[in-house]
């Protein structure tokens, strides 16, 4: 079954985006702009004259554009930061184009916040679909048809409602169109069209999430995972980060043979720097980072030089700021800004995406000259130190994994100079709550209060991700 | 009348639209005044100590009781404190084990269907698109014997109100009980426990304007005897030896432990506060704003009411809009104006199965609610329907 889908997936594809004029095939395919070219401010300003003219929130926000501003950064520099409630206050009359909606589709994000939801329209669809196929593309090598496992978050344990996805084959669905006479009705060639990607063309398995077990289920749940993985050999693992560290570490603790899964990624979360080399271990193959949003898809990745993200720049301009706006220097820390070119159904201009990142301009060892993102963290999950330097999540995480017996750990800032910690011991192990705490205030700096509880399991938040760190940058 | 009340609720002052009052209510001004002087001078254990403290605080909590029995038609002695219209529900259900046979309709939140089910033989009697409940399969119900029917006496999703006097006839005729879940009606049309010959009323604080974490069963007294109570401890004894006890008279025998005080007491501020404005007054209001909801809803392209659209129906609406999911309509309008509206399936899963229904978006109103609210809340769905063919 694999080596058909293999045979038929990339044809499939073509067919896919013949049959509905899709143009992701070809926009797959990496552009190298040299930086702030004018193949590149072209495109901005067909957005910013189209936002201003047809986007409500945007017509007294943006000036008329000048044609003598030939420049990236001379153009962004007069368009102010756009923020989540600025688009969800507008949200959708005020933020869309008036163009056909027949032809919207709507986005909701699934993060910590759960909050923004984007309207994209055809065009942008399908560059959502070539930045996915150039992304597994050129972070790991994944062709069409290759097997592929994901293990996204878990959506909703309660009666909520909240529908999610529906898990069907494709013959299954075509043969329901056929008996209820559905061949010509729009959403079931939409939905068809879905399945095929899904199963044939990404040949893409679906497991469940932790659910009510947390960050930590039982070694026989985990036993499932390992063996699911064992049986169904995928090329590519995706997963929720706190999904892919606790069956590594499971792996790595029960002396398990090493699986031989060739590229490892994440969704929706982050891996930070320390975790890799379990994961690489643990799975066999490679991590290979990437970095993209519910908003936008994917927005850059890896190259196997593996040192920062090369962002899809003839997508989107991706810019690093400080609480102005202003641009930071190279390899600074400031917040994350992506202008999304393909968007025009609902522009998204210099928009602050909630992620804290450093940007670099110089060229990579791989020949590409684009610039390359490190995201850290989302912003809110920044601990503001005595000095008023930030402690990322990566820094946080690293920090605290790396302490005696910690399995993982939660922190949260209670107030200014009070933390508390919430820690899951290795197995067979207990954690000395007061040397913890005395090595985490003295990792932090000054005289603080840390507060250790030990726990068997963390729980997500509602939107089935995990939050490892509670903030306080926001919050200032 | 138009909203004299709606100073009275501080909650409204950042400008929100408040359309959830199903779910739970808003609170008025003496509420929390009644709740801050428990909490700030008045703290006290009540029914147990002698000192002005604990009198007073007794006192407070068990004018309450009586303000309860009025609003129901009862006598103070029928009024049981619970934890919710919830715990209310199993103070039937665990004080009467031996029920062999009962009757639930299709339509009840999950608080009256769940604690149901465990009962040897549990009849779910149909209801229709409109939520009237099937007469026919009540009475053959009834007539193969269930021993008691669990009706809500308002729907929280379809907005259908249940003729308990037809209902109470038929249960009457065989000898059944009947126990009403009065959560949604009990702020603007409570019904009557005498008057109706019902046996069991449950209801909740948190919508009647009062404080969460208290309800009440009004119970016909003369099922007392053959209720036994489910919790056992303190308070509900009257003497303790060492080799046994003996109960204390009904309602305390089934309020076993420290009551919610501060609740139960912002609770009696609450039900004076609707006894002031009286509870005819509150339901032509509310029929007036529920018109004009459902008038404004029905002009909205693809979106499609459920529930009764004419007749005496409660102070909501739920809808579906198409091609757009309920959590995304409900997610949409509080970040674009701060409009509360509840999405999914309301604890009602069964009513959306039976009547093969996608989660709804419901829309709710109490008497701080106004026109104002309501067009304000029309103005952005009818901005997102624009993008409901989606």
């Amino acid at each position: 079954m694999f080596q058909i889908k293999r045979l038929v997936a990339e044809p499939l594809l073509r067919l896919s985006c013949v049959a509905s004029a899709s143009n992701s095939v070809a926009l797959s395919r990496p552009v190298e702009l040299p930086a702030d070219s004018s193949r590149q401010a072209l495109p901005l300003k067909r957005l910013l004259a189209h936002a201003q003219a047809n986007v409500p929130f945007y017509h007294d926000r943006l000036q008329e554009p000048d044609s003598s501003v030939a420049t990236v950064s001379d153009l962004l520099n007069a368009v102010p930061v756009t923020t989540k409630d600025d688009i969800e206050a507008n949200f959708p009359d005020g933020v869309t184009d008036g163009s056909d909606p027949a032809d919207w589709r709507m986005m909701s994000t699934r993060g910590t916040a759960q909050r923004l939801i984007t309207i994209q329209g055809f065009e942008k669809r399908d560059a959502v679909r070539a930045a996915n196929l150039r992304m597994l593309r050129l972070a790991g090598g994944y062709r069409p048809g290759m097997p592929m496992v994901e293990i996204p978050p878990e959506v909703c344990e309660n009666v909520c409602g909240e529908m999610g996805e529906e898990d069907e084959g494709v013959l299954s669905h075509l043969w329901s169109m056929l008996r209820e006479r559905r061949l010509r009705e729009q959403k079931s060639i939409r939905d068809l069209r879905g399945l095929v990607e899904r199963n044939w063309i990404f040949n893409r398995k679906t497991y469940s999430g932790f659910g009510i077990h947390g960050s930590h289920p039982p070694p026989e749940i985990l036993d499932q995972y390992v063996a699911g993985l064992r049986r169904d050999r995928p090329y590519l693992l995706k997963a929720l980060a706190t999904y892919l560290t606790t069956i590594a570490k499971h792996l790595r603790d029960s002396d398990a043979k090493p699986l031989s899964i060739p590229v490892i990624k994440t969704m929706g979360s982050r891996v930070t720097p320390g975790q890799r080399e379990l994961l690489e271990t643990s799975f066999g193959g490679k991590f290979w980072d990437d970095y993209g949003s519910a908003e936008f898809g994917s927005i850059a990745c890896e190259c196997d030089q593996h040192h920062g993200l090369h962002v899809f720049d003839d997508f989107f301009i991706v810019e690093v700021v400080d609480a102005n706006g202003g641009r930071v220097a190279d390899g600074e820390l400031g917040w994350v800004l992506v202008t999304d070119l393909m968007n025009l159904t609902m522009p998204l201009i210099r928009y602050k995406i909630g992620d804290v990142g450093r940007i670099d301009h110089s060229p990579c060892a791989c020949g590409r000259t684009g610039p390359r993102l490190t995201v850290t963290g989302r912003a809110h999950d920044v601990i503001v130190d005595r000095e008023g330097g930030w402690c990322t999540t990566d820094d946080v995480v690293d920090f605290l994994e790396s302490q005696p017996v910690v399995d993982s750990a939660q922190v949260s800032v209670k107030s200014k100079g009070w933390y508390e910690i919430a820690a899951v011991a290795i197995r067979n192990a207990s954690i000395e709550r007061g040397v913890l705490a005395a090595s985490f205030a003295q990792w932090i700096g000054g005289q603080p209060r840390v507060d250790v509880n030990v726990v068997s399991t963390l729980r997500p938040e509602a939107g089935g991700k995990f939050r490892y760190v509670r903030g306080d940058l926001e919050r200032r | 009348m138009s909203e004299p009340w709606r100073d009275d609720f501080p909650a409204l002052a950042d400008g929100m639209v408040y359309l959830d009052s199903a779910a739970t209510t808003l609170k008025p001004q003496p509420v929390i005044d009644a709740v801050r002087w428990f909490l700030e001078g008045g703290t006290a254990a009540v029914h147990r100590a002698v000192h002005a403290k604990s009198v007073a605080a007794t006192d407070r909590f068990e004018a309450t009781r009586e303000a309860l029995a009025r609003w129901f038609g009862a006598d103070t002695d029928e009024v049981v404190f619970s934890r919710g219209a919830t715990e209310a529900i199993n103070l039937v259900r665990r004080g009467l084990p031996s029920l062999g046979h009962v009757a639930v309709t299709v339509m009840e939140h999950h608080s009256n269907f769940v604690p149901w089910m465990d009962v040897p033989r549990c009849d779910r009697i149909s209801v229709d698109t409109d939520g009237n409940v099937n007469e026919q399969e009540l009475k053959e119900s009834l007539a193969a014997g269930a021993q008691l029917v669990a009706v809500t006496h308002q729907s929280n999703v379809l907005g259908a109100v249940t003729d308990l006097r037809m209902i109470s006839e038929l249960v009457q005729k065989q000898n059944a009980a009947l126990l009403v879940d009065a959560a949604q009606s009990a702020s603007h049309d409570p019904p009557q426990l005498h008057d109706l010959k019902l046996d069991f009323i449950a209801c909740s604080a948190h919508k009647m304007l009062g404080p969460s974490g208290a309800g009440a069963l009004i119970v016909d007294r003369k099922w007392y005897p053959k209720m036994r109570p489910s919790l056992l401890g303190g308070h509900m004894v009257e003497q303790v030896h060492l080799d046994g006890w003996t109960m204390q008279s009904p309602p305390h025998s089934f309020e076993a432990g420290t009551p919610a005080i501060e609740s139960v007491i912002g609770w009696g501020a609450a039900v004076n506060y609707l006894q002031q404005l009286g509870p005819d007054a509150i339901a032509d209001r509310l029929a007036t704003l529920t018109d004009y909801l459902l008038q404004r809803l029905g002009a909205i392209p693809g979106l499609n009411l459920v529930g009764p659209v004419s007749g005496r129906r409660g102070p909501l609406a739920a809808f579906h809009l198409e091609g757009m999911e309920a959590t995304a309509v409900a997610r949409i309008v509080s970040q674009r104006d701060q409009i509360c509206v509840r999405s999914g399936y309301h604890c009602a899963q069964p009513l959306h199965e039976h009547l093969s229904m996608a989660p709804t978006v419901r829309a709710s109103l109490q008497l701080y609610n106004n026109e104002q609210d309501i067009d304000r809340f029309c103005s952005v769905l009818d901005s997102v329907a624009k993008i409901a063919c989606m």
